[in-house]
């Protein structure tokens, strides 16, 4: 009975001994290299004293400390690590760790790392490394069955087995990734030259992708869309998708998604004139409506008769920038408590970039007809977060708890200010809202047939310091600055002012995520596998090898198109890799 | 049983991870649907495969593209200008997934427009003619094979199909084009 007990004893300590030490011991002894006595030093004082609540600075590296600016190289006095360390008794900040000061030794060693440290070398790294899969040849599609599946995903039907191009890979002339490959560049817009496609599968190779583009950026209801339908027929919905697939078909840079200075106009051709509203095709009961008029439907002699020319119908044939554009005197600002401007609203004009364009800020703005951004609780955030997803493809917070430490703002009125965990998201999004602070959503009219647009203010204003103001009536006004606040996936924080919606665009294009994100976009679209982007620095000892696989290979082909650019050539990268030849793409 | 339970936990790995990916069956859209049933049994079958397929994004992934349609009334008429393209029940399906989960609801429907299309024997002759064969053709593996591929490109599962038909003993080719119709596979890429 006795052994039956201490045999269950050991078991037990054992089973929860694995449990219990498990990846953060894997972590330290595998990926972490120590090369100076000093830092060894300070980082066993760290672990000890500090990495119970603070878990996340047993893997900070010494640039990590620095950069988040708890360490001022060479000034333990001026870092606020050493500050909330050495007890407010003797002129420091706080008195971490609460309950059990640091003794004189621990202190001395973390002053004595600081005061030392004089260059930003990097001493303690962790070693990122992507593992590789191998397929089972059994499971491998042949090449025929490679080009099958890549060219319905491209075009939504079967090729014919006794085309010109099946028989070419089949008898080996050419590979799958190039023959799809060779589909997408005649597919071009405007294109005359087709050696192996013809128009009609291009206009549907077109719409294939350009559907998948729409549902990308996803959402798509305007604020009562039922009541602003017109708006449908006056700017295009899909103007964000528009981008993406200018980019693929017009043969431009990726980056141009986001720095093209354009409002797009697509160009369609139908043969015959369409004669209904877009919004209503869905109803069969739809009565035709009256003409459309602006201004203020609630009172008499406040209405102005108004015709808006409507989009073109038909196959997307070319897509162009807009040169010229629709406005009207008159407009409103909301349905109820009216006040009608008579200055003029230009209707279908974009900003800059796709995240730019008025039906993604219409969309995406998460603000009412009528508010005026002021800086606090009214700021067009939701628009900040929707720009992450759709092109960083990260989810909130994409910063650390500790990034956000400096902004927080502990007089603030505006409670989520006042709060770390909260503010661990909106220290990124309320200042990168600053770039669309000028939005307003407007109304042509305030009754149930109107068109919505947003209305872009002049800068009359100077500009203010402050990142986070609690209330600012005249925020709105002041020049679109703000910063952008961000940690990569590969955990390097991004700390950058920006001076409008270009510069913002331009630093978002600058980083190797965006192009990492439109790669697992795409990765998506082909394999059906979806691949989460996190902050794999923090995270890499936790994450299972498959993902680590799935994320290396990401990171590669976004790695390759920032360099060339060309959405085309991702599909083809993708359609050459050894998981996209397997049957059921690899079953991960 | 005590010790077997307490030996699994202590020699299971915990340290697995978290997984970063999700994997979703890379099914084909309802364009593809439509246009392969359509093909395979005739143009006549339009209204049945709108109906069923093309209403249905839900179930069978693939969005719309509104502004493709140039509407000569309000009342939707099936020779609209690309009519295929409409957002069948609302405008906002313009955002709808590009290919959405195999779904019992899914394969439902499909059972139900192969059904409603193989009630007609003009279609199972049109799918017959496109593989020169016709109703009174042998149904054999060589006959059999033929017509497993109007529905696959896998090598694979043409040769499944192939097997279970002959195998099986159907009868007629009303059914063997039932089968293969039916078979969710074909709709997986």
């Amino acid at each position: 009975m006795k052994i039956k007990i201490l045999l269950s004893l050991f078991l037990i300590c054992i089973s929860l001994l694995s449990f219990k030490s498990g990846k953060k011991y894997y972590l330290l002894n595998e990926y972490i290299t120590e090369s100076s006595q000093e830092f060894q030093n300070f980082h066993r004082v760290i672990n000890l004293r500090c990495a119970n609540c603070h878990s996340d600075y047993t893997f900070y590296t010494e640039e990590d400390w620095i950069e988040q600016k708890f360490i001022v190289p060479g000034n333990p006095y001026d870092s606020k690590l050493f500050s909330s360390l050495r007890s407010s008794h003797t002129g420091g900040d706080e008195d971490m760790p609460p309950f059990l000061a640091l003794s004189e030794v621990e202190l001395e060693t973390i002053k004595k790392y600081i005061s030392g440290l004089k260059s930003k070398g990097t001493i303690l790294e962790i070693d990122i490394s992507f593992p590789k899969i191998d397929f089972p040849s059994t499971e491998k599609l042949s090449e025929t069955e490679v080009f099958e599946r890549c060219f319905i995903q491209l075009t939504g039907e079967r090729i014919a087995q006794n085309s010109k191009l099946f028989r070419e890979v089949e008898n080996g002339t050419t590979t799958p990734a190039k023959a799809c490959y060779q589909i997408l560049k005649e597919a071009k817009f405007k294109n005359r030259d087709f050696n192996y496609s013809n128009e009609s599968l291009s206009i549907k190779t077109r719409d294939q992708l350009h559907r998948f583009h729409t549902s990308w950026i996803k959402d798509y209801a305007y604020y009562r869309s039922g009541s602003t339908y017109l708006s449908h027929d006056i700017f295009p919905m899909d103007e964000a998708a528009l981008h993406l697939t200018n980019v693929l078909w017009n043969g431009k840079h990726y980056s141009e998604l986001l720095n093209s200075k354009d409002t797009l106009r697509p160009i369609r051709s139908a043969r015959s004139k369409n004669k209904i509203h877009l919004f209503f095709e869905g109803r069969e009961d739809f009565n035709k409506l009256k003409k459309s008029v602006l201004g203020n439907e609630n009172i008499k002699g406040k209405t102005f008769p108004w015709n808006p020319k409507w989009l073109p119908r038909g196959h997307l044939v070319n897509i162009e920038a807009k040169k010229s554009f629709q406005s009207v005197q008159y407009y409103v600002n909301r349905d109820t408590n009216v006040t009608m401007y008579n200055d003029g609203l230009i209707l279908d004009k974009g900003l800059h970039g796709a995240n730019g364009s008025q039906s993604y800020i219409l969309n995406n703005i998460g603000r009412d007809p009528g508010e005026k951004s002021n800086g606090g609780l009214v700021i067009p955030r939701t628009w900040a977060k929707k720009v992450l997803q759709d092109f960083m493809c990260r989810k909130l917070p994409v910063i650390k708890v500790e990034d956000a430490l400096s902004y927080v703002q502990k007089n603030s009125t505006i409670k989520f200010r006042a709060k770390s965990s909260c503010m661990q998201c909106h220290t990124t999004i309320d200042p990168m809202s600053g770039a669309i602070r000028h939005s307003q959503v407007v109304y042509t009219n305030t009754t149930g047939r109107t068109s919505i647009h947003v209305k872009f203010h002049k800068e009359t204003m100077r500009s203010l310091n402050d990142l986070f103001p609690d209330r600012d009536d005249k925020f709105y006004l002041r020049p679109t600055k703000g910063r952008f606040i961000y940690r990569t996936i590969m955990g390097k924080l991004i700390n950058k002012e920006f001076s409008s919606l270009e510069d913002l665009n331009k630093i978002i294009t600058s980083t190797d995520d965006y192009y990492t994100c439109a790669a697992s976009k795409y990765f998506y679209y082909m394999t059906g596998i979806s691949v989460e982007l996190e902050n794999i620095k923090q995270s890499y000892g936790d994450i299972d090898d498959n993902s680590k696989y799935l994320i290396g290979e990401v990171i590669a082909l976004g790695k390759k198109l920032k360099a060339h650019g060309d959405v085309k050539q991702l599909i083809r990268d993708i359609i050459k890799m050894e998981i996209y030849k397997q049957d059921n793409f690899g079953d991960l | 049983m005590t010790y077997a339970i307490l030996l699994f936990f202590s020699i299971t790995d915990f340290s697995m991870g978290k997984s970063l990916f999700k994997s979703s069956t890379r099914t084909a859209d309802k364009f593809y649907v439509y246009r392969t049933l359509e093909k395979v049994f005739g143009e006549s079958n339009k209204s049945i495969l709108v109906k069923n397929i093309l209403n249905s994004p839900e179930l069978f992934g693939g969005g719309c593209l509104p502004y493709n349609v140039s509407m000569k009334s309000e009342k939707f008429d099936l020779s609209d200008e690309n009519f295929e393209d409409r957002c069948f029940n609302n405008i906002t399906e313009i955002g709808s997934p590009a290919f959405v989960e195999m779904s019992v609801i899914r394969q439902v429907k499909t059972e139900n427009t192969c059904n409603e299309i193989l009630k007609d024997t003009k279609n199972i002759r049109h799918a017959l003619a496109l593989v020169s064969l016709s109703e009174s053709s042998p149904i054999d593996l060589k006959s059999v094979k033929r017509t497993t591929n109007l529905f696959f490109y896998k090598k694979k599962q043409r040769e499944t199909y192939s097997k279970i038909i002959v195998n099986n003993q159907i009868k007629t080719w009303r059914d063997v084009l039932l089968v293969l119709c039916k078979s969710p596979e074909w709709q997986i890429l």
